[in-house]
């Protein structure tokens, strides 16, 4: 394996993380102005932007609505220099396809869509530099961004993403980590429920590891909402300070 | 603009309901199986595989190409999904739907990312050519639990195709016809097989392989891939109803049984063919294709024109009026014959002898089992039982007495598809 430990004989990973470490997550909302809701977050070198537009009426042809609830329209592009390598195409792809129709389904479960019947949310992401965890710094960034935007959620979505080598469950992995082979689960999570809205799975993985790599990558997910909601809680406080409430 | 098969909400309700009282509309249980069928067709690679309607043929094919700078000994595998329009009224030509990717992912996260084939294999010469496969899925008829089928379909094709040998002497690749080598088969680790599952009831309920009128009106949908090793190669869970871990972990136990089960047969089936071909058996579809029987088994309630019968076995019935089924008889359900054909599989008569153009061909079995029917005659009151024989010419079948020369002219004259489709094999 390219002469790379990914779990060293001390436990510690290739970057210096615990196993069940989170990288440092740092955010930001409310970073557009044209947007009714934006966020931007950095999960260690993985740098996610988010923009949320709507509940508007239907963009397009109005016969796409539905008629008991509202269309969510995702977008998930990668920048044409977030990689190694540079990116021919920034959306449209395949993975970033299966991408966009994840964080669809996603949010579909998260959002109260019954609420805004015949109307249209756009979730934008934008992928700035990508370190692995692509799919669950979106998530992240597209929850604080529908928070900034005041769409009633059931619950903040949170994802983690979780690597497993030698029967060691590995949280939110990097990019290294990722290429590297071995199993990953990505799942995201409301948290106060544990209910999971999305779960996938690349690469083998013996049954019976499986519960030890759920619950790792449930716990994952519940540290990065205390650590979101702290970030909310702040920014409103911040906006209600600015206009004078206390 | 892609359209959407619309159901009504009283059908969708319907499917809701009866999954809540435990049952499907189709009358399996929830966590059964429709009846899986594979058959393999006679060029290597090549296999259709059935799960109740949904029809799903793949094609195994190869070439030599250039390997990745990145990974210079191994050979490449590449997945092509085609949803024909002719499967579905949805399915667009041309356009890769959200169905569409989400398929072609499933089946790449199962076959390929799980290492299933040893691309290492697939090396000629190092860093200057490899082999690449590429495997053509086709959907043939979508009635739900596309994964499950197309993912059965590809991993068999991958199992049954064979590749042309080479040989390298120096700079000199030679690729030897099969005439020359017999081919040899791929190396796989395992056999993938995914398993799909709906949900019901905000997650409290899974029925296993629902069916395109199901998988519409469930809550969401759980596809595991699992191969026999009890090993979880992809999984993918989505829809509007989140989940408990508790329930993930009985998807996978019900998952790793069914995988249990579809590879054992995809192994006999892959058997049952080589065993065919080494003994120059009939191979490829032709085989399956079915001509003395129909296929629809309804019957329904109508005017029958019962004729002065011939042959009686008690008490001959002298009448010629016409014999009206009315709404005092009993249904003809009642009257023919119940056939169980294994655990939990009925049928309700065998829908008789094809009268479609090969019906010549069948005339010796009509004449030999003539068609028997009860026919209650409750008109009278002591509503007595006849049993009318109806002999083949009942069936007006006027060519009935037909010597032995001709029969054998209408065997030659069956050509209607290639005559060395029976004869197989390389």
């Amino acid at each position: 394996m390219a002469g790379l430990e990914l779990l060293s004989d001390q436990g510690f990973r290739l970057d210096g993380r615990r196993p069940h470490e989170l990288r440092k997550i740092e955010c930001r909302m409310g970073v557009f102005a044209q947007a009714d809701g934006s966020a931007y977050i950095e999960q260690g070198n993985t740098k996610v932007l988010a923009a949320v537009y709507g509940p508007h009426e239907m963009r397009g042809s109005k016969s796409r609505g539905l008629h008991h609830k509202v269309l969510i329209n995702c977008q998930y592009s990668m920048a044409t220099f977030s990689t190694g390598e540079r990116k021919r195409r920034p959306r449209g792809d395949r993975k970033s396809q299966e991408m966009t129709l994840h964080l669809k389904q996603t949010f579909e479960a998260a959002i109260m869509t019954q609420l805004y019947p015949r109307s249209q949310i756009d979730i934008f992401v934008e992928v700035l530099q990508a370190d692995g965890g692509n799919y669950s710094t979106c998530v992240n960034a597209a929850t604080l961004a529908l928070v900034d935007a005041g769409i009633p959620l059931k619950d903040y979505v949170c994802a983690c993403t979780t690597g497993f080598v030698n029967d060691t469950p590995m949280v939110d992995i990097s990019f290294v980590e990722e290429s590297l082979g071995g199993p990953q689960l990505t799942v995201a999570v409301l948290p106060k429920s544990e209910q999971i809205v999305l779960l996938e799975m690349a690469s083998r993985l013996h049954v019976d590891y499986l519960n030890k790599v759920l619950k790792t990558a449930v716990k994952g997910c519940k540290d990065v909402y205390v650590i979101l909601d702290e970030v909310v809680r702040n920014h409103v406080a911040q906006i209600a300070s600015s206009v004078g409430s206390e | 603009m892609v359209k959407e098969v619309i159901t009504a909400k009283c059908e969708q309700d319907f499917i809701i309901e009866s999954v809540k009282a435990d049952k499907r509309i189709d009358g399996r249980e929830l966590n059964e199986s429709r009846v899986m069928h594979i058959t393999f067709g006679k060029t290597r690679g090549c296999v259709l595989c059935t799960l109740g309607n949904t029809r799903v043929l793949s094609q195994v094919s190869c070439e030599m190409s250039m390997p990745k700078a990145a990974h210079p000994t191994e050979g490449s595998i590449h997945i092509n999904v085609e949803l024909s329009p002719m499967a579905s009224p949805v399915f667009e030509a041309g356009r890769s739907s959200d169905l569409g990717i989400e398929l072609t992912r499933v089946l790449e996260k199962c076959i390929r990312d799980s290492h299933c084939v040893d691309l290492e294999a697939l090396c000629i010469v190092a860093g200057e050519k490899v082999w690449s496969l590429r495997v053509d899925v086709h959907v043939m008829n979508h009635d739900g639990n596309l994964a499950e089928c197309a993912a059965i379909s590809a991993v068999s094709s991958l199992h049954h195709f064979r590749r042309p040998e080479v040989t390298v002497a120096g700079a000199d690749v030679t690729v030897h016809s099969v005439e020359e080598h017999d081919p040899i088969p791929l190396s796989l680790h395992h056999i993938p097989v995914c398993v799909t599952f709906a949900l019901f009831n905000s997650g409290q309920q899974v029925i296993a392989d629902p069916t395109e009128a199901e998988e519409l009106a469930s809550e969401g949908r759980v596809v595991v891939g699992v191969n026999a090793h009890q090993e979880i190669c992809m999984m993918h869970i989505s829809g509007c109803t989140p989940l408990q871990k508790e329930q993930v972990q009985r998807f996978v136990e019900l998952a790793v049984n069914r995988a249990k089960y579809v590879t054992e047969s995809i192994k006999t089936n892959l058997q049952h063919d080589e065993q065919n071909r080494s003994s120059k058996n009939l191979v490829g579809f032709a085989k399956d294709l079915q001509t003395d029987k129909i296929l629809a088994v309804q019957i329904r309630p109508q005017r029958v024109f019962v004729p002065p019968p011939q042959v009686s076995t008690e008490e001959t019935v002298s009448t010629d009026k016409e014999v009206e089924m009315t709404d005092e008889i009993s249904p003809p359900e009642k009257e023919v014959k119940v056939l169980l054909y294994g655990p939990k599989t009925a049928g309700i008569g065998e829908g008789g002898a094809s009268q479609w153009e090969t019906v010549d061909l069948s005339i010796e079995d009509n004449i030999t089992t003539s068609v028997e029917k009860n026919i209650d005659l409750s008109y009278d009151d002591e509503s007595e039982e006849e049993v009318v024989t109806l002999g083949a010419e009942d069936l007006q079948i006027e060519s009935r007495e037909s010597d032995k020369n001709d029969k054998a002219k209408q065997r030659l004259s069956r050509g209607w598809y290639a005559k060395d489709a029976f004869f197989g094999g390389w």
